[in-house]
């Protein structure tokens, strides 16, 4: 897995500030990949709630532009999939399979 | 070729878009669409907002690059060797701009180059949130260009 302690320390800190309790947040794509180098970094994120298309959105936006805070703007994606709830989508499928747990917000 | 300020300059270049964003604004409040396939399946509709979006964007870009320096040079801050974050947190404190409302505005400018395939409720609440964010950063502009206009090298005889 290629991210620094102070990227998953900022990744727990914004994780906190924006989403439920027991939301949990795991690496996937390229980042998990140590024979590469860059690359954005690829989150999904699974609150324990569906949340409103409004809300996602809202979230989403904060979640990033809390990172671009706390680490400087750079490429981040983050696809936010209620926990439990099937998604049929390739590449959401391919996430909850690899993807790799970096935290799960405190209750 | 006239030398003018950075500052000149730098509002110059974010008024004209600021002038196509209001008119794609006032445009789109007068007929918004109300979900992604009326969105889509109206020509007029997808032309202005496809405008509202890239005048959006390049209005962020105009103010990043160019206002954000200049500003700082006309009020003599020593920004040169500051990273963007330093420099915003001193426009915030100098009351020109809010970093949050600005850094939301990154991520959904970004957002726009760069999409996963997500379902249509998502996507046209995407589409709503820029929209809102383009109306914010529209008067944030105003406000800010207000707040320069006492400054002498704000010049504003460019046209």
């Amino acid at each position: 897995m290629r991210l620094t302690s102070r990227e998953i320390v900022a990744i727990e800190q914004a994780a906190r500030e924006t989403f439920a309790p027991r939301s949990t947040i795991r690496l996937f794509g390229s980042r998990l990949d140590d024979a590469r180098r860059g690359g954005d970094i690829d989150l999904i994120v699974e609150p324990p709630a569906p949340l409103t298309p409004h809300e996602l959105v809202e979230r989403r936006t904060r979640f990033i532009a809390r990172l671009y805070r706390l680490l400087g703007e750079r490429r981040i994606d983050v696809l936010i999939v209620p926990a439990g709830l099937p998604d049929d989508r390739p590449v959401i499928q391919a996430a909850r399979r690899d993807g790799r747990l970096l935290t799960k917000v405190p209750e | 070729m006239t030398a003018q300020s950075p500052l000149a300059t730098a509002l110059w270049e974010a008024d004209r878009h600021h002038a196509t964003l209001e008119s794609a604004l006032q445009d789109w409040l007068a007929a918004p669409a109300a979900n992604l396939l009326e969105l889509e399946t109206n020509p007029v509709t997808l032309r202005i907002l496809d405008q509202l979006l890239f005048r959006f964007s390049k209005l962020q870009d105009a103010l990043g690059l160019r206002l954000v320096p200049a500003t700082l040079a006309a009020l003599s801050e020593p920004f040169e060797e500051w990273p963007m974050i330093d420099r915003l947190n001193r426009l915030e404190k100098l009351g020109f701009i809010n970093v949050d409302d600005w850094l939301r505005w990154r991520e959904i400018r970004n957002r726009l180059a760069h999409e996963y395939p997500e379902p249509p409720e998502t996507r046209f609440a995407a589409i709503e949130a820029a929209i809102a964010a383009a109306r914010d950063l529209a008067a944030a502009y105003r406000a800010w260009r207000a707040k320069l206009k006492p400054l002498p090298s704000s010049g504003q005889n460019l046209g």
